[in-house]
């Protein structure tokens, strides 16, 4: 026993602690790959052709790549965390195992942009119904129903697939409108897309120009001018000297026409590029600052955008300079030191422009963010923890696996709150404006008032319910991560107007998700009270019961407190920002109900109505009413069976509901029964619950 | 065993409760048949909150809602102006021309304006013009001393000169012509006024160009009278929706994701079928037909008679954009007595082909209003 | 005496006080499902602002006490057992805090649903208006033209709206401040629906209102969004028998293009149905209107409008924004919305800023103020105590 758990201990602490470990005991670990690290088999089949014939991205390229600073989604964010969550959008997951080797984020990005015809066959567009793929006449019978495929196995059909969904947004402009199959097609179509913008990306750095077609081009831009949009740049003025209408006239009349056809056979082919540009990445910010009293937000931009500014003879030394860069990458494809050389180039170049207009700071912080993973890490702390609580209430004398389980929670809970709290200095704004960080933080809270009612109580009641609310939190945030991708393409999306005020956002919202994780931890330790005593677990302990009892009401008091101050907040935010202070709206209903609920249970507990079993009871009821706030009603919204994804969430509420109100019936089925017991026996009175 | 207490306590409760709320509830009902009201109260403003048409009938006050902007009249974006002279035709505009006319009904006649950014020295422009005209340049002197006139109220040279011209809109030849422009730099862009056409028309016509001339201003848009509509009327198509307004198109209409669909009309007969339809053809490179072909095109029946329908695809390159390959375009023309109505739909190949039967249902349904 | 004791009692019990929070938490929970169906509009004029109802989950009725009864319950309950009948002491001087604090936001909601008023105002550059437009309540309006003022007089929906029957309107005397000639007839005003739509009379249909003038108007289904309703009526004008003119009627619509215009003698009046409207004292025009996108995507970073404020012949510059409305006389001007939603880049945009009249403006900030004073006292002697306890329970239990 004490091994096994000295075992479990120290396993959780290198686990908390090491990076590269987590390669090895997880299969499926969301993080990307540091080192090449022989890979486990995978399941999948993979296509005869399908060759790697390239060498390995080192781990310098990757670190030095993933820190390049991009523009996405209305927000500065690194390379690292883009080319994250593209892949966790169109593959379902953050790796891609091709012909033994395990390829993170940033490989599979970097085999797309550098190496699109490897890339084209990865099978890494993952169609998660078929139907999907039938309704647009291709024939998917020879794989499951949910199954990835690649580019190229969809190329046939990708004209197809975009026209469905325009029809699509043509005959339901509605979104909320669509059916299943609906959302899936638009979803897929959004997916190969986003595929295709990065197959394409570096298309132009690979393409030459008709810059030496005639004498007078050569006269410019020599005899072998280089590849994409800088070779043609860095001639640009004496190009547009050319085109201009006087110098044309000015030629002598044989060559007019060849000239004339050389410029715009050179303009065709420009436009065309500048048109698979404007599908790029905004690599580039603006080259100077500029400062307005408007507080406009800096837009940066794509290679086109260099291109034209490059026209209009704006000066932007540096932005050519990281173009020039980032277009000779594909030649350095075999000389991988070089190509190292020449990405921490870019990324100089990029980090200089970018802390120019003071975007770059939280750069490193989110790329390191994302590689450390806190909440993978917490996760396995927490279930490590409540083993080792497991085994400590199967041998109740010893103390050891307590012992291990408050150090394996105390580090979860760390690595929990560290987490929380880059995300709240990446984004400059309180840790609660998405769904997906309301997991974190309700995880955070409950853990944390746990432990803390743990220190008064030492029965280990609250412990055990620290470490297990904490797995099933981050291991909930994990999976409600994948949607997040799918959706927004990031978790920290901008802001809607309306929410991007940081006071109410820290008092209002705050407040209102402190009520929800104490109203799911008081629901939690009722658990224990009434699974205690319809099995009949420690019988004769009173004081065992009746410190839960005390702890349920306390968390209630407590989470009563924040949720009425919390929602009263809410109105008067409402009331101050567009003038109503309650509106009957589905969120606002949410947390009325749990204060009335929360409310109920105390009064009808002063008036006597309900003694312990009923508190305990109602305590897991308002558990549900949480849920339902939480959860429940951002489903109406959007129809309750029309998100593939929602549907999902829907299932799992619904099952949590049976569950609760299965403990409830059979709680209050036993109750009677005993009851009855004890008045045939009339010389027994009954046991004071 | 103790019976729960809850329930018996509030009965008396509850059952005072739902008297209350019944009585209520019937209160509200109506019963009776009818009954005296008064108004709430009275408020004085200084004007009429609604337009006021005396003796509005049922069917103009239900009729059709047009999509009218609330305050179309107060739009203060300038436009352009001009008095057109008798005799003289507009034919449609393209993304140079501002202003496209046709001087006396000649088709190879015309006068248009452009504004070019920088638009180049008075020297360079010259120049051109005299090669355009295959004339030798003009000397410093002449340069110097050429007339000046008005145009859009500043100061303006006039330069006229004869030969041969080749760069008209119908693409003809004209062996003895006549080019007058206007030039007037306006900060950093350069407007012309220019006329062309056979020498003696223009030379005939000098004083109405004149005054034409003088008649181009800027104006703000119609202020005071309401906006009277179109002269048209049309039902839009289930899956087509409406664009915003543009100047000279009496609707624009969203076809497709790429594939725009315009109406527009234009007062004489806009320049003949096949002058347009050869425009059109042009833009997305296809050849340009003969007459023959153009009577042997198919016919729809539109406004009472016959549209030719013109139908090609191609690669559309037009000045406002990057050349599009397999595009289509489908249009419309339909000649009235006074006036000539352009229907054109444009956009990728399987937008347009997937639009037709929308673009036929709108063609039925339109009708002239005045 | 034992009687009213005992009732008081009762008004008072913290049973009560629980079941009506029951009724509350089932009110809400079919309230926010409903909303999907049949909009928030009709939701809450039915679950919240309500005496009785029936709920139907299934086929199943359910007879509920409605919102607006169980606030009233609830809150001659906080008043009776919460805060007269609590016999204040140390113990629970917190309880009695919170209680005070929920009273103030109970009397808040009822001064809002009493004596507030609330609307928007569209406005394009350039464009300036004095009066702001309700969205949902609509009103009757009687005006005479062609004169130097225009004297509005307003019937309110809820004297119309709902009728069975008739509703007679009688003629207006002259007054000397307002209008010295009065309206010279008697309206009947009839068939009075909800949601209609007025179509030219033909035999396809069922006509759900006299055909007027080749006209008449047919009912809708009540729409989800409230503020699609359109309502209609046919109105009989009867002059007065000093006039020498016959009565004539009309259908009004709430979306005619024109108000209906009627002769009396030499006079000509106006009808029209349409949106309530308030004036405010002062005027507003939009001078320049922003719209800020997030960088590369659709969704808007801000938007805020300048305007100018004539108030008493003063100009004032403001600028309204999101979360910082203009307060002023009583009103407050938030920055709502835009539109249109289909504006391509470059089109002209017009401002809609949300304009509500509320007495009890800042009284559920004051109310928030007292019931958290109210509950970190009550709580924080809640701890104590049982910090106390718990410090005694294991003093004992360890040996």
């Amino acid at each position: 026993m004490k091994t096994a758990t000295t075992t479990l201990l120290l396993l959780g602490l290198i686990v908390a602690l090491c990076p590269t470990s987590i390669e090895l005991l997880a299969q499926d670990s969301p993080t990307s790959a540091d080192v090449t690290v022989p890979a486990p088999v995978d399941q999948s089949p993979i296509n005869e052709t399908v060759s790697t014939d390239r060498p390995q991205w080192s781990a310098e390229i990757i670190q030095q790549v993933a820190r390049w600073p991009i523009q996405h989604g209305g927000r500065v964010k690194p390379f690292g965390t883009f080319a994250g969550f593209t892949m966790l959008k169109i593959n379902g997951k953050r790796s891609l195992v091709v012909e033994e080797e395990k390829l993170g984020p940033v490989q599979w990005a970097l085999d797309c942009m550098l190496y699109p015809d490897l890339a084209r066959n990865y099978e890494c567009i993952l169609v998660s119904n078929a139907a999907v793929l039938t309704s647009i006449g291709f024939d998917a019978s020879d794989r499951k129903r949910s199954a990835r495929w690649s580019y190229n196995e969809l190329l046939g059909v990708v004209d197809v697939l975009f026209r469905s969904t325009q029809q699509i947004f043509d005959s339901k402009p509605e979104a909320s409108e669509w059916s299943l199959l609906e959302r899936q097609t638009v979803q897929l179509a959004e997916n190969v897309r986003s595929l295709e913008d990065l197959l394409y990306s570096f298309e132009t750095a690979r393409h030459t120009f008709p810059l030496d077609t005639v004498e007078e081009l050569k006269a410019i831009f020599g005899d072998s001018p280089g590849t994409g949009f800088s070779a043609l740049i860095s001639g640009i003025d004496q190009l547009e000297t050319l085109a201009d209408r006087e110098t044309l006239l000015a030629l002598p009349p044989d060559r007019q026409t060849p000239v004339v056809t050389a410029l715009q056979q050179l303009q065709t082919d420009l436009l065309r590029h500048m048109q698979i540009a404007d599908r790029g990445i905004a690599f580039f910010p603006p080259e100077q600052v500029q400062v307005s009293q408007e507080n406009l937000p800096v837009v940066w931009s794509r290679a086109s955008g260099v291109v034209q500014a490059a026209l209009a003879k704006e000066p932007q030394d540096r932005r050519v300079l990281a173009l020039a860069a980032l277009e000779t990458l594909p030649q350095l494809l075999q000389e991988r030191a070089l190509f190292g050389e020449k990405a921490s180039e870019v990324l100089d170049h990029l980090s200089t422009l970018a802390q120019l207009h003071g975007q770059y700071k939280k750069i490193t912080m989110e790329v390191s963010f994302y590689r450390i993973d806190y909440f993978y890490r917490a996760l396995i702390c927490f279930m490590l923890a409540f083993v080792t609580a497991c085994f400590g209430w199967l041998k109740p004398n010893s103390r050891l696996p307590w012992k291990g389980t408050w150090l394996l929670g105390l580090v979860g809970l760390v690595l929990l709150v560290t987490g929380v709290t880059i995300r709240c200095v990446i984004q400059g704004r309180p840790p609660v404006t998405t769904l997906y960080e309301t997991i974190l933080f309700i995880t955070s809270c409950c853990v944390t008032t746990a432990f803390v009612i743990e220190r008064f109580d030492r029965r280990r009641i609250a412990l055990t319910m620290a470490v297990l609310l904490g797995s099933l939190g981050c291991f909930l945030s994990m999976r409600y991560e994948l949607k997040e991708a799918i959706t927004a393409g990031d978790t920290m999306p901008s802001l809607v107007a309306v929410l991007d005020t940081n006071f109410w956002l820290s008092t209002h919202v705050t407040s209102v998700t402190l009520g929800y994780s104490a109203g799911l931890l008081a629901a939690a330790i009722a658990h224990v009270w009434l699974i205690g005593k319809l099995l009949g677990i420690r019988k004769d302990d009173k004081d065992f019961y009746r410190s839960i009892t005390r702890m349920v009401y306390g968390t209630i008091c407590f989470g009563l407190f924040f949720s009425l101050v919390g929602t009263i907040l809410g109105g008067i935010w409402a009331n101050y920002s567009w003038g109503r202070f309650w509106g009957w709206d589905p969120k606002e209903n949410g947390a009325l109900m749990i204060c009335l609920a929360e409310l109920m249970i105390l009064h009808a507990r002063m008036g006597g109505f309900i003694r312990d079993h009923g508190l305990h009871l109602l305590a897991l009821m308002n558990g549900m009413v949480v849920a339902f706030s939480w959860w429940g009603v951002n489903l109406l919204g959007v129809g309750l069976h029309s998100y593939g994804f929602t549907s999902g969430i829907l299932q799992l509420l619904l099952l949590f509901y049976a569950i609760e109100g299965g403990i409830v019936l059979i709680s209050l089925i036993h109750r009677a029964i005993q009851r009855q017991v004890y008045s045939g026996k009339s010389t027994d009175t009954p046991a004071s619950t | 065993m103790k019976i729960p207490v809850f329930p018996v306590r509030f009965l008396p409760m509850l059952f005072s409760s739902s008297i209350i709320s019944c009585c209520m509830f019937l209160g509200s009902c109506n019963s009776s048949s009818s009954q005296q009201i008064e108004y709430d109260d009275v408020r004085i403003i200084a004007e009429a909150a609604h337009p006021i048409l005396p003796g509005a009938t049922s069917a103009q006050r239900f009729g059709r809602e047009r999509p009218v902007r609330p305050d179309e009249e107060n739009s203060n974006r300038p436009r352009l102006a001009y008095n057109l002279p008798d005799g003289w035709t507009e034919i449609p505009l393209t993304s140079m021309r501002r202003i496209n006319v046709r001087i006396a009904g000649n088709p190879v006649a015309e006068c248009y304006l452009t504004l070019l950014p920088g638009g180049g020295t008075l020297r360079a422009n010259i120049d051109r013009w005299c090669k355009q005209m295959q004339q030798d340049p003009i000397s410093d002197e002449l340069l110097q001393t050429l007339p000046k006139t008005r145009l859009l109220g500043a100061e303006s040279v006039l330069f006229e000169i004869d030969g041969v011209f080749s760069g008209g809109m119908s693409g003809i030849p004209i062996e003895d012509a006549r080019m007058r422009v206007y030039i007037l730099p306006v900060g950093e862009t350069t407007v012309f006024l220019k006329a062309t056409g056979p020498r003696l028309l223009i030379e005939q016509q000098s004083d109405v160009i004149d005054e034409f001339a003088a008649s181009v201003r800027l104006e703000p848009a119609q202020s005071g009278s309401p906006a009277p509509g179109s002269a048209l009327r049309w039902r839009v198509p289930d899956d087509w929706k409406v664009d915003s307004p543009r100047p000279m198109r009496e609707v624009t209409f969203i076809s497709g994701e790429k594939a725009r669909c315009w109406i527009t009309l234009l007062r004489g007969d806009g320049g003949g079928r096949l002058a347009n339809t050869n425009r059109w053809l042009g833009e997305l490179g296809v050849d340009p037909i003969s007459t023959q072909q153009l009577d042997d095109l198919p016919v729809k029946k539109m406004l009472g008679g016959d549209a030719t329908v013109i139908e090609g695809e191609g690669t559309y390159s037009s000045m406002s954009g990057p050349p599009r390959e397999s595009w289509a375009l489908i249009g419309l023309i339909r000649l009235l007595p006074d006036r000539a109505v352009f229907i054109k739909l444009v956009g990728p190949a399987h937008e347009v082909e997937a639009s037709r039967d929308s673009l036929m249902e709108l063609v039925s349904s339109l009708e002239v209003v005045r | 005496m034992i009687a009213g004791e005992r009732i008081l009692r009762l008004f008072g019990s913290q049973g009560l006080a629980a079941l009506m929070m029951l009724f509350l938490l089932i009110l809400t929970f079919f309230g926010t499902l409903e909303q999907t169906e049949h909009g928030l509009y009709q939701v809450q004029k039915k679950y919240f602002e309500s005496w009785f109802l029936i709920h139907h989950l299934g086929s199943v009725p359910i007879p509920l006490p409605g919102g607006l009864l169980c606030m009233i319950i609830f809150s001659v309950n906080l008043m009776v057992g919460g805060i007269i009948r609590l016999r204040v002491s140390r113990r629970n001087f917190g309880n009695f805090i919170i209680h005070v604090g929920i009273a103030v936001m109970m009397a808040a909601g009822l001064v809002k649903m009493v004596a507030s008023d609330e609307g928007h105002l569209t406005l394009w550059e350039n464009q300036q208006s004095s009066e702001y437009i309700s969205h949902h309540k609509w009103e009757l309006v009687v005006f005479e033209t062609g004169q130097d003022a225009v004297v509005e007089y307003r019937i309110g929906e809820n004297r119309w709206k709902n009728t069975n029957g008739t509703a007679l309107v009688s003629a207006q005397p002259g007054t000397a401040d307002r209008n010295p000639r009065g309206l010279p007839f008697g309206l009947e005003l009839t068939g009075a629906l909800t949601n209609c739509r007025a179509i030219p009379a033909g035999p396809r249909w069922q006509p759900d209102s006299p055909a007027v003038d080749g006209w008449e108007l047919m009912k809708l289904d009540l729409e989800a969004e409230n503020e699609r309703n359109t309502p209609g009526l046919l109105v009989r004008m009867q002059p007065t028998a000093d006039q020498d003119t016959t009565a004539q009627q009309a259908l009004l619509w709430g979306r005619q293009n024109y108000p209906w215009t009627f002769q009396v003698q030499d006079r000509t009046f106006a009808m029209v149905l349409r949106k309530v409207r308030h004036s405010m004292p002062f005027s507003i025009r939009l001078d320049n209107f922003e719209k800020v996108d997030h960088p590369g995507i659709a969704t808007a970073k801000e938007f805020r409008s300048d305007v100018t404020q004539n108030s008493q012949g003063v100009d004032r510059q403001i600028r309204i924004e999101m979360n910082d409305p203009l307060r002023d006389q009583g009103l407050v001007l938030f920055q709502s919305s835009w539109g249109p939603s289909n504006a391509g880049v470059g089109d002209d945009l017009y401002s809609v800023f949300a304009v509500v009249r509320n007495p009890s403006d800042y009284w559920p900030l004051y109310s928030c103020i007292v019931i958290a004073v109210g509950m970190a006292i009550a709580f924080i002697q809640k701890f104590l105590n049982y910090s106390k306890r718990q410090a005694r329970m294991t003093g004992k239990n360890t040996p």
